[in-house]
């Protein structure tokens, strides 16, 4: 089409669209104009004024066909019989309200769980963490032989590194902590993160108050509040800035209050706290988190700078490493293929490098399938209430269909319908969305993995195309059912018989066995959810009736390890003075408690060495959990009746590597 | 007066002999219609209405546009008159038609 042409049309068409009365109105006065004179011309021929006005509109053809004719030229149609059907849809769904509102919740309670269960998926792998320029963030591994291959950094490292890379990128680290955080008595055991200096910074993060990064006094440890955990502990009381918290017992200074979405920058755990790495030695009494080359407890995250690539920071750090491996090769064991190396990826990488892709499509999927499955229990639900409301329409649709209206246009205003129905739901589905991402936000319990389940743009777009996939469904299919009416047969027939029931039914039949079992698949699988989180808390998942568990957590404040061993022995003793208690023990990890530590193991005289899990128990610990030893006996005890020796081979590979 | 087939063929080709007709002056809607039934000595018989919808889509087009006016016996009337890119359009669609003739005539003269 010419471009003036284009131009002309879309100029035409706005203005029809908008001044649809003048248009209308100017129709109008043509027509009149016409008339009179087509009618003066035949009085002139010397017609009889009556006759002159009947040729004259027997000429000009039927008015209204001229005006459906001119409305349609006028290209603006579709957009007028939208209008109009919203309006009937309006004012025939009002007089339905409780089909109203049971629809809009129906689909409102659908959109606003998968919104969120979307939310939090694309939040857990794909949006940048929450603070300024996010998509800038890479993450440093470093690894020795036997190491995790994505492992952590020690202190000194971390030094070495920001330095030598310091052209391309800021260097920060941080290493979770266990410590307990409160205020005189009311103390707390939650986890938080040492961090280095630049932390906050690097970050570029805000405080909510108070002030990141002061001078660092020796006299006057710091601690960083969460948003969090100020709020729960504190009372929000903005007077807590300069105030003094107990951590393992030492007073502290709060300096700031994080922001409320910053949560650190691992997923899979909410950091409550964060200190200054310069006071490990007052919190990590014993262990040397500073000097200590080879105690890698930092996760590594870096800022690239304006400019630098990803590629030119591998090379700069690997030449760091390079240096570093030749000052220290005890720290940095090799062995070829998978000894000593540096990784470096974009934080968004990182977070699922480790995950297998077959497992991460399963989770996606599974989530997505959760979300979407969800959404269509709802449409189907819908569905069939529509064609209930379709059916009792039957005369109604009929009487149109027999007056002339197209089937399309019905179908059209029926679709309408549908609409008006899901806009509101889908408004406040989004609504509920967001209301659940304050909830979560706002009460996130102890332990919650660091999700937000803030409504972004890419959740919106799921919003939408689930409204408009559920509106396909409920919306379309009764549709195009009472389009089908046969007109014939029901007026012939009273309205009460003919084929429409028998049709509607067997695709209400469809949609009622579609239903149910979708939702026994959903309870089936929220049943099993449920055990698995079940299996995974810790004191429920070693079932042996009679087993009892008591989490002690030795804080390293408390004193050597040797001290650690006495008060454990002890414990032991006296529990088993308890009354009813046959039997006592103790492990660093409660078997399937949900953490685990692993350890690498080279079969001496060489072949493959792999990885293997690895608990630390004190004598008796098979017999109270009530695992068999196929040979040998029990450490420092005597041998167990029937059963002698180590537990079989370890299990290869379930370490992964 | 029953609408004939010639009358569906006609619809297509409306739009052409609006335009044919404005090309000599500016006029209103009826005006074309008469000029229309001159020119055809009555054989084409289109409802006149017909011609305003005609011309909706012309101006719709860019081919022509139209103005109130006032009429020799001082009655306002809307006037249509062709564009630049209404005269071009005219003579592009006026040599289509006359090969479609062609074609038609040479095919009816052959079998």
């Amino acid at each position: 089409m010419h471009p003036l042409a284009l131009l002309a049309m879309l100029r035409g068409r706005c203005r029809a669209l908008f001044r649809r009365g003048r248009m209308e109105e100017r129709l109008s006065e043509e027509i009149g104009f016409h008339l009179e004179m087509e009618t003066e011309k035949n009085l002139r021929a010397g017609m009889a004024p009556d006759r002159a006005r009947r040729e004259a509109r027997l000429l000009f053809g039927g008015v209204e066909r001229i005006r459906e004719e001119h409305r349609d030229a006028r290209g603006t149609r579709l957009v007028e019989d939208a209008v109009v059907d919203v309006r009937y849809a309006v004012r025939s769904l009002a007089r339905t309200p409780g089909f109203v509102a049971v629809c809009v919740f129906t689909l409102a309670v659908a959109i606003g769980v998968g919104t969120s269960l979307f939310s939090a998926v694309n939040g857990f792998f794909y949006r940048p963490l929450p603070v300024p320029r996010g998509e800038e963030l890479v993450s440093v591994f470093t690894s020795d032989y036997g190491g995790e291959p994505r492992g952590g950094s020690s202190y000194a490292d971390l030094a070495s590194f920001a330095q030598g890379a310091s052209a391309l990128a800021e260097l920060a680290g941080e290493s979770r902590v266990t410590a307990a955080v409160g205020r005189g008595d009311d103390v707390a055991l939650l986890t938080g993160n040492l961090v280095s200096p630049g932390y906050f910074a690097t970050l570029r993060v805000k405080p909510a108050l108070g002030r990141f990064g002061g001078p660092v006094r020796a006299d006057e440890p710091a601690i960083v509040l969460g948003h969090t955990l100020w709020r729960r502990a504190f009372g929000a009381d903005p007077a807590m800035i300069g105030q003094a918290v107990t951590v393992n017992g030492n007073f502290y200074r709060v300096a700031a209050v994080a922001p409320p979405e910053f949560l650190g920058t691992t997923r899979d755990m909410a950091s409550e706290f964060w200190i200054d790495a310069a006071f490990a030695p007052l919190l990590l009494p014993g262990e040397d988190v500073l000097g200590q080359r080879g105690n890698r407890r930092f996760q590594l995250i870096g800022r690239l700078r304006e400019g630098a690539t990803l590629d030119a920071l591998r090379a700069r750090l690997a030449t760091v490493a390079a240096r570093l491996y030749q000052d220290d090769p005890a720290v940095w064991r090799e062995e070829a293929g998978h000894g000593r190396r540096v990784t470096v990826l974009r934080e968004r990488d990182a977070r699922v490098a480790g995950i297998a892709r077959g497992e991460l499509w399963m989770m996606m999927g599974g989530v997505t399938a959760l979300g979407l499955g969800f959404l269509l229990v709802a449409s189907a639900n819908l569905a069939s209430m529509y064609m209930a409301r379709a059916v009792a329409r039957r005369r109604e649709v009929a009487t149109r269909l027999a007056l002339g209206a197209g089937r399309g246009r019905l179908i059209r205003q029926m679709l309408t319908e549908s609409l008006v129905v899901a806009l509101p739901g889908a408004l406040l589905g989004v609504a509920l969305a967001s209301a659940i991402a304050a909830a979560v936000a706002r009460y996130r319990p102890h332990g919650f993995p660091n999700l937000d389940l803030a409504l972004d743009l890419p959740a919106l777009l799921f919003t939408a195309g689930g409204t408009l996939a559920a509106l396909l469904v409920f919306g379309l299919m009764p549709a195009l059912q009472s389009a089908r009416t046969d007109v014939q047969s029901y007026l012939k027939d009273g309205g009460y018989a003919g084929s429409l029931g028998i049709r509607t039914g067997r695709v209400r039949g469809g949609l009622i066995v579609t239903q149910v079992a979708l939702s026994l698949a959903f309870t089936a699988g929220a049943v099993l959810i449920a055990s698995a989180l079940a299996r995974l808390d810790g004191e429920r998942r070693v079932d042996a009736p009679r087993v009892l568990v008591a989490p002690v957590t030795l804080l390293q404040a408390a004193g050597d390890s040797l001290r650690a061993a006495a008060l454990v022995q002890d414990v032991i003793a006296r529990m088993e003075q308890v009354p009813g208690i046959t039997a006592a023990s103790a492990a660093m990890m409660v078997p399937g408690s949900g953490s685990r530590s692993t350890t690498g193991i080279v079969p001496r005289g060489g072949g493959s060495s792999g990885t293997v899990d690895a608990n630390m128990v004190r004598p008796r610990f098979f017999q109270v959990v009530g695992l068999p030893l196929l040979r040998g006996r029990d450490f420092g005890g005597a041998p167990l009746a029937g059963a002698r020796g180590t537990r079989q081979a370890p299990a290869r590979g379930r370490g992964g590597r | 007066m029953p609408r004939s087939s010639s009358a569906d063929i006609l619809q297509g080709t409306l739009d052409l002999l609006v335009l044919k007709t404005l090309a000599l002056k500016p006029m209103h809607g009826w005006g074309i219609a008469q000029r229309i039934q001159e020119m055809s000595r009555d054989a084409l018989d289109v409802g006149q209405g017909s011609v305003y919808p005609a011309l909706l889509r012309l101006e719709d087009r860019g081919l022509v546009s139209s103005e109130w006016g006032v009429t020799e016996n001082n009655r306002r009337a809307r006037y249509y008159s062709l564009t630049t890119l209404g005269q071009a359009q005219l003579q592009v669609e006026v040599d289509e038609w006359r090969s479609y003739a062609r074609a038609v005539e040479l095919i009816l003269r052959t079998t």
